[in-house]
């Protein structure tokens, strides 16, 4: 073999590894996922953590999820009427305000944010109980760990998603509203009659879909990585660095999925 | 509760931690696995428990093959045994009594769960006082004896300890191998301990076995450990750098 169809071998070789690593890296995370959706369904079950999930991931994550909404919304609001009016369209501000804040930053920006907060928190307490052998105590103690760390936290973080996008959303508008009538001439009914007025029962749906999806996401990814991290403290630190990284991404990409299917055929 | 290892060998990637572990323990007995660090001792209890799958070879505690058992089998294979974990490996987001009584029946109610794990803490000589604290606000004796008191609160058939007293002083040291002594008499536990602590060793064994290179190079009583005639055990009983034990120095 001569060096140049060598060289050709070696880098088909490495194209092969990487495809078959990265496929092999999908199978383990749906296997992991088909795990964790059954032992949240199946019995014995452990309300108490649940709950406790659902105030750590729900209730502590309104304040950046609402600011961020907040802010959003009102720098929305001020780009569409400064855009709008080069074509007299600055009357197009409620209605384009709504469907931008519920349809997609709504639950990408809150997605993200809570990806954020959510996923490296878990990472790194399932990572840190997995090096500290805590994980392997459960076991020896009667409990399964699927059961009492995973399946509550893809639980709640599901449950609790489109409640916190729900309100990022109302959060986002009035961002929008409060610019708008204070800096940019609106009248309040005139916004908020308009605002209705274009604001539909789909927009809705999806919106609060896509927070689900995001949310089984960010528990999946955050509780994977965890759950699998070994190697000390840097193996805690790249698992909540991959939890972060894999759970933006796999947002963005289930955004477009559904954006595409509920809004595509349009 | 007997315990026969056959032939068993776990590698990780192309290194070979076990490479045909022949063990057995009897009903009631405490053996000690000795051996250095690296040597797989704890890759040989977890696979025992059936946290780690093995490569080949043969597991069967109590006349079951461990190797085989999936699901609802396995955790019933499980639940028979207690350990403690060389770091403790306590919740640290949960007090102490919550630790000591995870493995007992949650329908007992807070207060009586709360009430068992007073009285498993003072089988380790901690008072009720330490019940509520949280793990990071005890001493490592302390977490250690709450780490065993949870090992024995749900009454194990057999019991695992991982490096008993890494990280102890030498006199609370020698307080956990009393109470491991007394834990497993009282109890009537079989017992299996791996350390390279040869005080602990000393203390706890009915048996000794040496583990090196994936194998039990020897095994015999307690009171033959200093007259085995095997040179890896004397070499590692005697704490010397030379002999068959190589560990490889890259000079400075």
């Amino acid at each position: 073999m001569t060096g140049f169809s060598h060289d050709i071998v070696g880098v088909l070789r490495a194209i092969g590894r990487f495809i078959l690593g990265g496929l092999a890296s999908i199978g383990r995370v749906v296997l992991f996922a088909g795990r964790a959706v059954a032992h949240a369904v199946l019995p014995p079950y452990y309300p108490a953590r649940l709950i406790e999930q659902i105030v750590v991931i729900g209730w502590f994550s309104l304040p950046v999820v609402g600011l961020t909404a907040l802010f959003t919304g009102a720098a929305l609001a001020q780009q569409i009427f400064i855009g709008g009016s080069r074509f007299n369209a600055a009357a197009t501000v409620p209605a384009v305000t709504v469907i931008a804040i519920v349809r997609e930053l709504g639950p990408v920006l809150g997605g993200l944010m809570v990806a954020g907060r959510v996923s490296s928190a878990m990472a790194a307490e399932l990572g840190t109980m997995r090096v500290t052998e805590q994980i392997d105590a459960l076991t020896t103690l009667r409990t399964d760990p699927f059961r009492y760390l995973i399946a509550p936290r893809v639980l709640a973080a599901t449950l609790v998603m489109p409640f916190l996008v729900l309100v990022s959303n109302i959060i986002g508008v009035l961002g929008g509203f409060v610019l708008a009538t204070t800096r940019l001439g609106f009248n309040a009914a005139e916004y908020l009659n308009r605002t209705m007025a274009y604001l539909k029962a789909d927009d809705v749906v999806s919106s609060l879909v896509k927070a689900a999806v995001f949310g089984f996401i960010i528990a999946l990814m955050g509780c994977y990585h965890g759950f699998n991290s070994n190697g000390g403290a840097e193996g805690v630190g790249k698992a909540t660095t991959s939890a972060v990284v894999s759970a933006f991404i796999l947002i963005l990409m289930a955004n477009l999925v559904i954006t595409v299917i509920v809004f595509g055929g349009r | 509760m007997t315990i026969r290892l056959r032939g068993v060998c776990k590698a990780f990637g192309a290194k070979k931690v076990l490479d045909g572990v022949d063990l057995d323990i009897a009903t009631g007995e405490s053996l000690v696995v000795i051996g250095g660090s690296g040597t797989g001792k704890s890759v040989l209890i977890k696979s025992i428990l059936g946290l780690l799958r093995i490569d080949s070879g043969s597991i069967v505690v109590d006349g079951v093959e461990v190797t085989t058992l999936r699901g609802a089998a396995l955790a019933a294979h499980q639940a028979k045994f207690g350990m403690l974990f060389q770091g403790g490996a306590l919740f640290d987001s949960l007090p102490v009594w919550r630790n000591v009584s995870f493995a007992l029946p949650r329908n007992l109610g807070a207060n009586r769960l709360k009430l068992a794990a007073i009285d498993n803490l003072a089988r380790v000589g901690l008072g009720a006082d330490v019940a509520d604290l949280r793990p990071s606000e005890l001493s490592g004796g302390m977490q250690k004896r709450v780490a065993l008191a949870r090992a024995v609160a749900a009454r194990p058939e057999i019991i695992f300890f991982d490096e008993p007293t890494t990280g102890l002083d030498p006199i609370m040291a020698d307080v956990i191998n009393n109470l491991i002594v007394s834990l497993v008499r009282d109890l009537k536990i079989t017992a299996l301990t791996i350390t390279h602590d040869m005080a602990s060793a000393r203390k706890i064994a009915d048996r000794i076995a040496m583990l090196y290179a994936g194998r039990i190079v020897w095994q015999g009583p307690r009171d033959m450990i200093d007259v085995s005639g095997n040179a890896y055990v004397d070499q590692f009983v005697q704490g010397r750098a030379d002999g068959p034990i190589a560990i490889p120095v890259i000079p400075a």
